[in-house]
């Protein structure tokens, strides 16, 4: 037991106090006086120097827009939906579902009956950002928010609740956030680079795979020894350090002396590239052009979603053989003798296993990519890439603050994006429990 | 034979991922011996051995139609606006390779640009981890030694900044360093490496001390020895594999840190690695042989700190991962 | 079971552990010697006692060549000054790519800790005026380093092409530090390859004959089976060169009216404030006619050229993939040092008069008289001594020096009579000819619409109607926000511009019976009246941007339909606050 010690003994043992001021003192000074001034400087018009204007909400006004219908709408299908989804509390519990799904339909017609349809490409007119927020943001959201959230909601929450209604919850609602917040007088390149993001964790779920298929290989390996050595070359090419696996990644896709066009025209993929290519008309594979991975706005995000393949990561890969290592030998051979094929063996012996160390990963993962920037300042540069089609909030905060100089405008998107994670992060502590 | 060939599947496609996950760094390797043209004339193969004996020749400088030099042409013009004759004495000579030449003087050129920066990176890394480890490693124990009077609340103090992404912060938090005159100076680096580990390595630390028989502490205290005794004789004799994964946790991530260098330092020569690097692959005419041996060199000291803890390193990373 | 594992896993590697130590023990102990070294070496103390002065220079040019040559110079620099003066100085090079240049100097100007000598350029006006050293005690007195020559005696800004006037700031009158070089813009060429399909190395004379020869250098390419051979390599980039060069002789008679300020160039508000009134339009033939020689030019650039960065261009031509390129001075040297054929360098070939497509709008070539001075310097407000930075710029400046550096990089010296060497002469500016200006560019949101509707137009992708079509929809709206934004700066400036002015007024009245020594006091009278008259021009500059305003709504009353449009596209009225 740790030792108590009374109000009346602190006295002659307040030197016990000395143990922790200095990490209390630095992370007082160094993290949160920085993070309580951010929030500070957020309702101002800040230049990081001289002008210091106080503006009230304006920045966030600037950021989210000012439409109050949308944003009760909004809050009242979060709350819907945090009931529905905790049963909490008590007297909602019975109700609540039922209340999300009038509620959804309720919205959902009366946006079909005053829009005639969800269309975000009505949202931006003024096409600021070239690809035009527009293009991306509608098939971005569309499509990918269904499927984030069909799998977000299967892996995190799998039980008992109709799982259709949550999927609709999600999905709807979601749809509206980006339908109506875009066509408010919100800031449009900020909304578009939150689509980007849903894009890129959609993208990085689907890296996650590799890591788990690894991870069982190595572990259905009999020769122990191999399973060693394995596991060990697995870790040397991730232990050369990030920032020259990001450079050589970016070399690679160098158009004129880069890996990858050197193989793809060594090979003759090209023309099977430009061949589909005539097929959709994207206009990205021309003869005699090599493709310019990131230097065409086209091809930026595609590129960005390739990086880094066969996307095995260190740290999952061995997360997971130290989950896999619990199950024992018998377990096998009574499924052996079961005549459980290798894949049964997959979904009913191994992944319930790894099961909370993915969802550890797919959480961290999900977050790292919210806040994720400074590969992109690193590869596409401040502007976001062409026509700024990776233009990420975290990226776009970085340019206000130490290219545009509107650092009083930044402290408030960093602040929005700190909102975003708080959410993720609570329904990581709430319904996240790593089984220990 | 029927059990053989699921087998010998599996390691072929662990070999292939394998492959592909080397192929990086085979690349990076190969690159860095090689000039510009020898990796246009054949990017993937290894460099020809007998380019280990051969040396290079001095050849007088030529701007004859053929000579595909532009270094030997240049020199040639020059010395010809200069007023000089092939036949004169002082006609420059140039240095040329031959196809199958090994360019280890790229590793050499590599090293007088990335050295600067490995040394200014191991100073921060290695300081940072010292501090960082000595004051969480108080912090911790009194955490799980001792119930005072706001402790507990000193407690949720730290956790609460577990869930505090640091993207907003970094605006007022350039400001504040340039209030304290610290722009510029690895020392800043040193401190914001030491502060950004406090919160992990605390909470890390206390499980483990926590775990620790407090009979020991007792039976110390009566003893007479104070607090500061009590970790250096109990505590870190016992903690020895916990202290040294989160030190090789930390280092690993201040030998990537990239966004504070990048912000806070103004000179070439107090620039880290990661940052450097940035600045390096900026540059116009891409000398890759120089740019993939600097790669390499940036890589060679976490890949000796990996053949010395190996064991730990892959025990330590999966164990910190599961806590942190 | 598992404490037993562990320890035999530490015994068995003890000697590994001590190993490591003892290597980390080495390595950390050389970082911090080495750490301390380079502290000492460039550490800054004061000057003349003993210590080293070190002087930080920044910029974004990392063309082949020019850090060295600049090194060599900053050398001798030291050696000079040393000589003259005893102090030892070290000027250090940091030079920073030109995407992260503008993140750099903002950041390290915010900071306070910016380096000596800046690059001027890619950030804000505003920045210069707030961070920026004027240097007008400077320009009057001759520079030193010319002692010995017809220079010596003449003031600096006499010595440079265009009197220093590219580092003048128009509105607050003050000089911004000075240019090393001169840049202008040639089309190159590979002679080879030209020699091998025509016969001659000669470069075409005009735009007729400039597309001919495409074309049959197209058809050579595709009978010899040259996959990807394309006549003119080209990036986004490039086409802003070729964009600037036959736009405006062909559209001068429109600058001309849509000059609302009678000086000579259009500014933002003008090009917006012309549009709105009818001055130009998409429908104007001058504009369709200069888009179309741009467009056929594009059409001899390779396939989807607009994703291209200028460093493919230039790998294309030095590779032999494309027979021309337009560039800048600066990348001259890079494509002679690259390539292995002899480069040729002409001038961009205009219509000729008789042209029936052309002639009929061109009103002469294009003139490089106010090319002005590039790659220009500037002493920020943080620079520790700024006298031995400002010293190293004019040695730097000074004719011998330029001249030697200019060759070097194979640029074009910026200083009177100091001599052009070798293919340079070719980059001489030529004065004859008029001044053009950019269309439908008034600021940055309609400068972001009318690429992104050129783009497509230029990639043959839409035609002329079509481009017409998008453009006319998307810039009522761009041009409201960018003239809102105008609006609201013209206001504000005026409001500060009005406050300093009576500040210096109070103390040009005042200040001779302030509770100082008498002389002083004239002296800070003196000074108020004259900063009173260059606030008085810049006030003037403001008045222009007001008279604007005037005249826009002077449009608006005269019920001018795109005016009103454009008012109303404006999220907030920026004359509510007047009325």
């Amino acid at each position: 037991m740790p030792k108590v010690i009374s109000f009346k003994q602190i006295r002659y043992r307040w030197p016990v106090y000395l143990f922790i001021l200095p990490s209390l003192f630095l992370i007082c000074v160094f993290s949160y006086y920085p993070a309580i001034n951010a929030i500070y400087h957020s309702f101002y018009r800040w230049n990081g120097s001289a002008i210091e204007d106080f503006i009230g909400l304006d920045n966030f006004r600037d950021l989210l827009g000012w439409s109050p219908t949308l944003w009760t709408v909004l809050a009242v299908w979060i709350c819907l939906m945090m009931m529905a989804l905790t049963g909490k509390p008590g007297w909602a519990k019975g109700w609540a579902k039922w209340a999300l799904c009038g509620f959804v339909t309720l919205v959902g017609a009366i946006i079909f009956g005053a829009v005639g349809e969800i269309s975000l490409s009505s949202a931006t007119e003024a096409t600021i950002l070239g690809l035009s927020a527009a293009d991306a943001a509608s098939w971005i959201t569309v499509s990918m928010v269904s499927v984030i959230g069909a799998i977000l909601l299967n892996i995190v929450w799998n039980n008992g609740f109709t799982n259709a209604i949550k999927v609709l919850g999600v999905v709807f609602g979601t749809l509206w956030f980006f339908d109506l917040s875009m066509q408010n007088t919100g800031d449009k390149i900020l909304w578009y680079g939150f689509a980007v993001i849903f894009l890129l964790v959609v993208a990085n779920v689907v890296k996650m795979i590799p890591s788990i298929i690894a991870a069982v290989f190595i572990h259905r390996l009999k020769n122990e020894k191999a399973q060693y050595i394995y596991r060990v070359l697995f870790v040397v090419p991730m232990i050369i350090p990030a920032m020259v696996y990001l450079l050589v990644w970016k070399f690679f896709y160098d158009p004129n002396q880069g890996v990858l066009n050197i193989i793809l025209y060594r090979t003759g993929l090209i023309d099977l590239l430009i061949w589909i290519d005539g097929i959709f008309h994207w206009g990205v594979f021309v003869e005699g052009r090599p493709p310019s991975w990131l230097g065409d706005a086209k091809l930026v995000l595609p590129s960005l979603i390739f990086w880094g393949f066969p996307w095995v990561g260190v740290v999952g890969v061995l997360l997971y053989l130290a989950g896999l290592s619990s199950i024992s030998e018998d377990v096998y051979e009574a499924a052996d003798l079961d005549g459980v094929n290798w894949f049964q063996k997959f979904t009913k012996i191994e992944l319930p296993l790894i099961l909370t160390q993915v969802r550890i990963n797919l959480i961290m993962m999900v977050i790292a990519t919210l806040k994720t920037y400074g590969q992109i300042l690193i590869i596409l540069g401040d502007s976001g890439g062409p026509k700024g089609v990776a233009l990420v909030p975290g990226l776009y905060m970085f340019k206000n603050a130490f290219v545009e100089g509107y650092a009083g405008k930044a402290c408030a998107i960093g602040l929005v994006l700190f909102v975003f994670i708080l959410i993720l992060t609570e329904v990581n502590n709430r319904y996240v429990r790593v089984e220990k | 034979m029927n059990k053989r060939w699921p087998e010998i599947v599996k390691h072929a496609l662990i070999i292939t991922i394998l492959g592909f996950s080397f192929f990086p760094l085979y690349m990076t390797f190969n690159i860095s011996l090689k000039n510009n043209k020898q990796f246009a004339a054949s990017p993937f193969g290894l460099p020809d051995l007998a380019g280990l004996t051969e040396t290079f020749d001095w050849v007088p400088a030529s701007d004859k139609p053929g000579t595909y030099d532009p270094k030997s042409i240049n020199a040639a013009i020059e010395a010809r606006e200069r007023g000089l004759t092939p036949e004169s004495k002082d006609w420059p000579m140039v240095r040329k390779s031959t196809s199958t030449t090994i360019h280890w003087e790229n590793w050499s050129k590599a090293w007088g640009i990335v050295g600067g920066y490995i040394f200014n990176t191991v100073f921060v890394a290695v300081t940072a981890v010292v501090c960082a480890l000595c004051l969480s490693m108080c912090a911790a124990f009194f955490f799980a030694r001792y119930r005072i009077a706001g402790s507990s609340i000193l407690w949720y103090v730290f956790l609460v900044l577990m869930l505090m992404p640091s993207v907003a912060n970094l605006i007022p938090l350039f400001m504040l360093l340039r209030n304290l005159d610290l722009l510029n100076s690895l020392w800043a680096l040193v401190i914001m490496g030491t502060t950004g580990a406090q919160v992990v390595q605390i909470y890390v630390l206390r499980n483990f001390i926590e775990d620790i028989p407090q009979d020991l502490f007792d039976s110390a205290e009566v003893d007479g020895a104070s607090p500061f005794m009590q970790i250096v004789n109990i505590v870190l004799p016992m903690s020895g594999s916990v202290i040294s994964t989160l030190a090789i946790l930390q280092f690993i991530q201040l030998w990537n840190d990239f966004i504070l260098p990048f912000i806070l330092i103004r000179d070439d020569a107090l620039l880290t690695l990661a940052a450097g690097l940035v600045k390096l692959d900026g540059e116009y005419v891409k000398m890759w042989g120089e740019m993939m041996a600097g790669y390499s060199i940036a890589s060679i000291p976490l890949i000796l700190l990996f053949v010395f803890t190996m064991r730990l390193f892959v025990k330590g990373i999966a164990a910190g991962a599961v806590k942190g | 079971m598992a404490d037993d594992e562990i320890k035999e896993e530490n015994e068995g590697s003890k000697w590994s552990n001590y190993l490591a130590i003892a290597f980390l023990l080495t390595a950390y102990i050389t970082a911090v010697v080495n750490v301390i070294i380079v502290k000492k070496n460039e550490v800054v103390s004061e000057a003349g006692k003993g210590g080293r002065v070190v002087i930080r220079m920044t910029h974004w040019q990392l063309e082949a060549g020019v850090r060295q040559v600049i090194d060599e110079k900053a050398r001798e620099f030291e050696k000079v000054y040393k000589e003259q003066t005893g102090v030892e100085v070290k000027v250090v090079q940091n030079p920073i790519n030109e995407k992260a240049y503008r993140q750099y100097v903002q950041t390290q100007c915010i900071g306070g800790t910016a380096p000596d000598l800046i690059q001027i350029g890619m950030y804000d006006k505003d920045y210069t005026r707030r961070f920026f050293r004027a240097t007008n005690e400077y320009v009057t007195r001759p520079n030193p380093y010319n002692k010995g020559t017809d220079l010596e005696g003449v003031a600096w800004a006499d010595t440079f092409y265009d009197g220093l006037n590219g580092a003048l700031d128009a509105e607050t009158l003050e000089y911004y530090g000075a240019g090393l070089s001169m840049v202008t813009v040639r089309l190159f060429y590979n002679k080879e390859i030209l020699r091998e399909v025509f016969g001659t190395d000669a470069p075409p004379k005009d735009f007729r004959q400039f597309l001919k020869m495409c074309e049959d250098l197209r058809a050579w390419a595709k009978k010899n089976d040259m996959t990807g051979f394309v006549p003119i390599a080209g990036s986004k980039y490039q086409l802003n060169f070729f964009e600037k060069r036959y736009t405006s002789p062909l559209t001068f008679d429109l600058m001309f009216k849509a000059d609302l300020s009678y000086s000579g160039a259009l500014d933002k508000m003008e090009t917006a404030l012309a549009y709105i009134d009818g001055i130009y339009s998409l429908d104007s033939n001058q504009i369709e006619v200069s888009h179309k020689a741009v467009r056929e030019i594009t059409k001899q650039f390779p396939v989807g050229f607009m994703a291209m960065q200028r460093m493919d261009a230039g790998f294309a031509f030095t590779r032999r993939k494309s027979a021309f390129i337009a560039s800048g001075v600066w990348d001259a040297n890079g494509y002679i040092q690259n390539a292995d054929f002899p480069v040729g360098v002409c001038d961009f070939p205009l219509p000729t008069k008789e042209d029936k497509e052309f002639g009929r709008f061109l009103a002469g070539p294009l003139s490089e008289a106010s090319v002005g001075i590039s790659m220009q310097f500037g002493v920020t407000k943080f620079s520790q001594h700024p006298d031995i930075a400002m010293h190293f710029l004019m040695y730097l400046t000074s004719r011998k020096v330029n001249e030697e550096l200019n060759r070097d990089f194979k640029w074009l010296p910026a200083i009177k009579g100091a001599k052009v060497y070798g293919v340079m002469t070719n980059f001489k500016p030529t004065s004859d000819g008029f001044w053009g200006s950019d269309f439908f560019t008034g600021g940055s949101y309609s400068q972001a619409a009318y690429e992104q509707s050129l783009w497509e137009y230029v990639e043959h992708k839409t035609t002329y109607d079509q481009y017409k079509e998008e453009l006319s929809k998307n810039l009522p709206k761009a041009y409201a926000l960018d003239l809102q934004r105008a609006f609201q700066t013209t206001l504000e400036r005026r409001l500060v511009l009005d406050a300093t002015f009576s500040f210096n007024l109070g103390v040009a009245r005042y200040a001779t019976e302030w509770d100082l020594p008498a002389a002083e006091g004239v002296k800070l009278s003196e000074t108020a009246k004259l900063r009173q008259r260059y606030l008085w021009e810049s006030r003037i500059s403001n008045l222009v941007e007001v008279y604007y305003q005037e005249y826009f709504k002077n449009l608006l009353e005269k019920g001018n339909k795109m005016a009103q449009k454009v008012l109303s596209l404006m999220t907030q009225n920026p004359f509510a606050e007047e009325e």
